[in-house]
C-alpha cells in the first residue's frame, strides 16, 4: 500500500481519536485548573490538586480502589486461571461449564449491580447486611469476580491451547505431576496471557464504577475514585475538582500500565541473561 | 485493476448514500421559530396525558407554532439534565424548576424572561402572591404545584391496633414510635439510600427549632456553626437511637443507607410499616393504590410534629415553570404557561395528587388527603425550603449526608458540628 493509501485508512481513525478522546481530555486538564462558578470561570492553577493531596475522602476512594484492585486480582484473575486449568479438556461437560462460567460476563454491569443489590436489600433480600459498611467493598468484589472470572478464563484457555504439546508431552515422559506441569511448564508458557489478563484486571479495577454506584451510592466506604469524581461533577456541580480526579485517575491508570509493562521488561531481560549464562 | 476500480466506487457510492440517509439525523438542533421547546420531569403518564391535552389545545389556537417536549427523570433533571439542557444549543423556551437555588441561578446568569410585560395581569390574581418569583416588578416563575417535602404518612389501621392516635407533639411522636415497636410494628420506614428523604427532615427539624433565618446561615459557605445550632438535630438523632427507623428481623439498624426512597414507598403502601415520612407527592401513589384496590388500609396524614418549645414549621417547595430569556418567541411561551398555570389545567394535575399555587385551590382540590395537605400549607406559619432545591448543592449534599449519618446511628449530634465545621473548611479550599 502507498504512503498516501496508509494515511488515508489511517486519518478516519485518527479524526474519530481526537474529536471524541484528545479533544475531551484537553478540555479535562482545562478544566482541572479552572474554577466553575455559575456562568463563569477562573483559573485555579493547583488548588484542586493540592487539595486532592490532603483530600480525606479522595485517599479513601484511592484506598478502596487498591483494595479492590487486590480483591479482584483474586477474584477474576486467579479464579479465571484455575477455571481454565480445570476445564482445558475436551469434552461435553467441560464444553457447559465454560459456557456457565462465562455467561455472566455478556450481562450489563447495571443489571447485575440491580439484581445482586435486590437480593441483598435489608428488609426484602434474601442476603441481608452484605452491603453493610464492613462487607460492602468484599461483596462487591466477589460479584466483580463472578461476572469476569469467565472471561479470564476464556483468556486463559486460549493461551493454553497454545502450548505445544510435544511440551506437555516431554514434562508428563519426564514424571512431572500435573501440578509440576502446572508450576514448572504451562504457567511460564502462560506470561505473555498473563500480563495481558493483569493488564485488563489492573485498569478494570481503576476504571470501576458500574456496581459501585448501583449497590452503595453515597456511601463514603464504598466511595472509590471514579464514583468520587462522578458524585463532584453532578452532585456537587463542581467541574474543576471532578475534572482533577478525572485527570489523576488517568495518570493512575497509566502508571499501573508503565509499572506492568516495565516489569514485563525486566523479567525478560532477566530471563535472556540467564539463558546467555549459560554453558 | 478495473474491478479494484469499481469496488471503489462502489465503496464510496455506499458511503454517499449513508451519508444522505443519516445527514439529517445528524444535523446539530438550531432554534426554530415556530416550535417551542418545553423541558419537564413530569413523567407519569397521568400528568403526561393532562399536559398533552394542554398542548394540543395551545397548537389548536395558535396555528403555526408547534410545541415539543423534553422530558427527563427528576433525580437527572435535578443535578445535571437541567444545567446540559442550558448549555445545549437549543436550550428550553421553557422550563421546570424548583425555586430556590437554580431559579436565583437562572435569574443572575441571564437565563431567565421577565414575564411581567407578556402577562395577562389576570393570571396573576388567581395565583397565591407568595408562590409567584419576582424580583422588584419582574416575574420570573408560576407556580405548578406546591410541594410539602415532609408529611407523615400514616397507616390508620396499625396505627389503630397498637391503640395509637395522632401525635400531638414531638413527645407524644417518640413515645408513639416506642409503643409501635414494642407491639412488633416497624414504626416508620425510610429509604435514605439517596440521602435527600433524610436530609429534608433533618432540615424540617432543624427549621423547627431555628427558623428560616438561621437555618440559612447554615449555608453559608465557609461559616463554621456552633452546637446549639445542631441542637436542632436531636430529634433526627432520638428517632435512630430509639429504633424508630428498625425492627430486628424485618429492618436491621443502619439499613436505611442501603434502603432506597421507591422501596420505602412500597414497604409502606403495602401496610409493613405504620409511617412513612415523604412529601405531598406521595398522594399520586395513594391514589393509584386506592385505584388499582392494591390499597389494603386507611392511610392519613399530619406534619412532622414539633416539640413545645419550637415553632411549627414545614418544609415546602414551589414548583414551577419559567421562560427562557432568549426564546425566539416570548409571548407564545408566556401564554403556554398562563395555560399550564390556568385553574382548568391546575384542576386535572390537582386530581392526580398536586397541591395547585392558585388561590381557589381548595374549590378544586377534592381528594381528602389532598385538602388535609393544603390545610396544613395554609395553618403552618413558617416554610423552610428543602437545602437541596435552596442551597448551593455542595452545601446541602453536606448536610444530607450527615443527616444520612445521624440515621443510620453513625454519628451524634455532637459530632456533627465537628463534621459539619470541617467539611464546609474543606469545601471552602476547594472553592465551593
Amino acid at each position: 500500500m502507498t504512503r498516501r493509501g496508509q494515511l488515508l485508512f489511517f486519518l478516519p481513525a485518527l479524526l474519530l481519536f481526537a474529536f471524541f478522546v484528545l479533544l475531551p481530555a484537553t478540555e479535562t486538564l482545562w478544566h482541572s485548573v479552572h474554577r466553575h462558578d455559575g456562568g463563569e470561570t477562573g483559573y485555579v492553577g493547583s488548588l484542586y490538586y493540592r487539595y486532592a493531596a490532603t483530600d480525606p475522602k479522595f485517599h479513601q476512594a484511592l484506598g478502596n480502589n487498591l483494595v479492590y484492585l487486590v480483591l479482584t486480582l483474586i477474584f477474576e484473575v486467579v479464579v479465571g486461571l484455575g477455571l481454565a486449568v480445570a476445564l482445558e479438556r475436551e469434552g461435553r461437560l467441560n464444553h457447559f461449564l465454560r459456557i456457565v462460567f462465562f455467561a455472566p460476563c455478556v450481562l450489563s454491569l447495571v443489571v447485575i449491580g440491580l439484581v445482586f443489590g435486590f437480593l441483598f436489600k435489608d428488609g426484602v433480600g434474601v442476603f441481608p447486611g452484605m452491603l453493610n459498611e464492613s462487607r460492602a467493598l468484599l461483596t462487591i468484589s466477589v460479584i466483580s469476580g463472578w461476572t469476569y472470572c469467565g472471561l479470564f478464563m476464556v483468556i486463559f484457555l486460549a493461551g493454553l491451547a497454545g502450548i505445544p504439546r510435544e511440551v506437555l508431552e516431554a514434562a508428563h515422559l519426564d514424571g512431572a505431576g500435573a501440578w509440576q506441569t502446572f508450576w514448572h511448564v504451562k504457567l511460564p508458557l502462560l506470561r505473555e496471557v498473563l500480563y495481558v489478563a493483569l493488564l485488563i484486571c489492573f485498569t478494570g479495577a481503576f476504571k470501576a464504577f458500574d456496581l459501585f454506584w448501583v449497590l452503595a451510592p453515597n456511601q463514603d466506604h464504598t466511595s472509590i475514585v471514579s464514583t468520587l469524581l462522578v458524585r463532584e461533577v453532578i452532585h456537587f456541580d463542581n467541574k474543576g475538582y471532578g475534572s482533577t480526579l478525572a485527570v489523576l485517575l488517568t495518570l493512575l491508570v497509566l502508571l499501573t500500565v508503565a509499572v506492568l509493562l516495565t516489569l514485563r521488561r525486566l523479567l525478560r531481560g532477566a530471563r535472556t541473561s540467564s539463558t546467555h549464562a549459560g554453558p | 485493476m478495473v474491478g479494484r476500480r469499481a469496488t471503489r466506487w462502489g465503496w464510496l457510492a455506499f458511503l454517499a448514500l449513508a451519508l444522505a440517509l443519516t445527514g439529517d439525523r445528524l444535523r446539530l438542533a438550531s432554534p426554530d421559530p415556530g416550535v417551542l421547546l418545553i423541558a419537564h420531569t413530569l413523567t407519569a403518564a397521568s400528568e403526561r396525558a393532562v399536559l398533552d391535552d394542554l398542548i394540543r389545545e395551545f397548537e389548536a389556537g395558535r396555528p403555526g407554532t408547534r410545541v415539543e417536549q423534553l422530558i427527563l427523570n427528576s433525580e437527572v433533571y435535578q443535578t445535571v439534565g437541567w444545567r446540559l439542557l442550558m448549555r445545549g444549543r437549543r436550550p428550553p423556551d421553557i422550563y421546570f424548576l424548583w425555586r430556590g437555588y437554580k431559579t436565583s441561578d437562572a435569574i443572575d446568569r441571564g437565563l431567565a424572561l421577565d414575564m411581567a410585560p407578556h402577562l395577562d395581569p389576570t393570571v396573576l390574581e388567581d395565583l397565591v402572591p407568595t408562590a409567584v418569583l419576582r424580583r422588584g416588578n419582574a416575574i420570573y416563575h408560576l407556580p405548578q404545584s406546591i410541594d410539602i417535602s415532609n408529611l407523615v404518612w400514616v397507616n390508620r389501621d396499625l396505627l389503630g391496633r397498637a391503640g395509637l392516635e395522632k401525635p400531638a407533639d414531638l413527645e407524644t411522636w417518640l413515645e408513639a414510635c416506642r409503643q409501635l415497636r414494642a407491639a412488633g410494628i416497624l414504626p416508620l420506614i425510610q429509604g435514605n439510600r439517596d440521602l435527600w428523604p433524610i436530609g429534608n427532615l433533618a432540615a424540617e427539624f432543624l427549621g423547627q427549632e431555628l427558623g428560616t433565618d438561621t437555618l440559612d446561615r447554615l449555608f453559608v459557605p465557609g461559616e463554621p456553626v456552633g452546637p446549639e445550632v445542631m441542637a436542632g438535630l436531636a430529634p433526627l438523632a432520638r428517632l435512630a437511637e430509639e429504633g424508630a427507623f428498625d425492627l430486628p428481623g424485618l429492618m436491621n439498624r443502619g439499613a436505611i443507607a442501603g434502603f432506597g426512597d421507591i422501596d420505602a414507598k412500597v414497604f409502606f403502601l403495602t401496610g409493613r410499616a405504620a409511617q412513612h415520612i415523604v412529601g405531598s407527592w406521595l398522594l399520586a401513589d395513594v391514589e393509584d393504590a386506592a385505584e388499582k384496590g392494591a390499597l389494603r388500609f386507611e392511610v392519613g396524614l399530619f406534619p412532622v410534629p414539633p416539640a413545645p418549645h419550637q415553632s411549627d414549621a414545614i418544609t415546602a417547595v414551589t414548583t414551577g415553570w419559567m421562560v427562557h430569556a432568549e426564546t425566539p418567541d416570548p409571548q407564545a411561551a408566556v401564554d403556554l404557561v398562563s395555560l399550564l398555570v390556568s385553574r382548568r389545567y391546575q384542576e386535572r394535575f390537582a386530581r392526580l395528587g398536586g397541591l395547585s399555587g392558585r388561590r381557589d385551590a381548595e374549590e378544586f382540590t377534592g381528594a381528602p388527603l389532598a385538602r388535609k395537605a393544603l390545610e396544613i400549607l395554609r395553618n403552618t406559619p413558617v416554610w423552610v425550603s428543602p437545602p437541596d432545591t435552596a442551597y448551593a448543592p455542595d452545601q446541602a449534599r453536606v448536610f444530607y449526608d450527615l443527616a444520612g449519618r445521624l440515621a443510620a446511628g453513625r454519628l451524634t449530634p455532637a459530632d456533627a458540628v465537628d463534621l459539619w465545621n470541617r467539611e464546609k473548611r474543606d469545601l471552602a479550599r476547594k472553592g465551593l
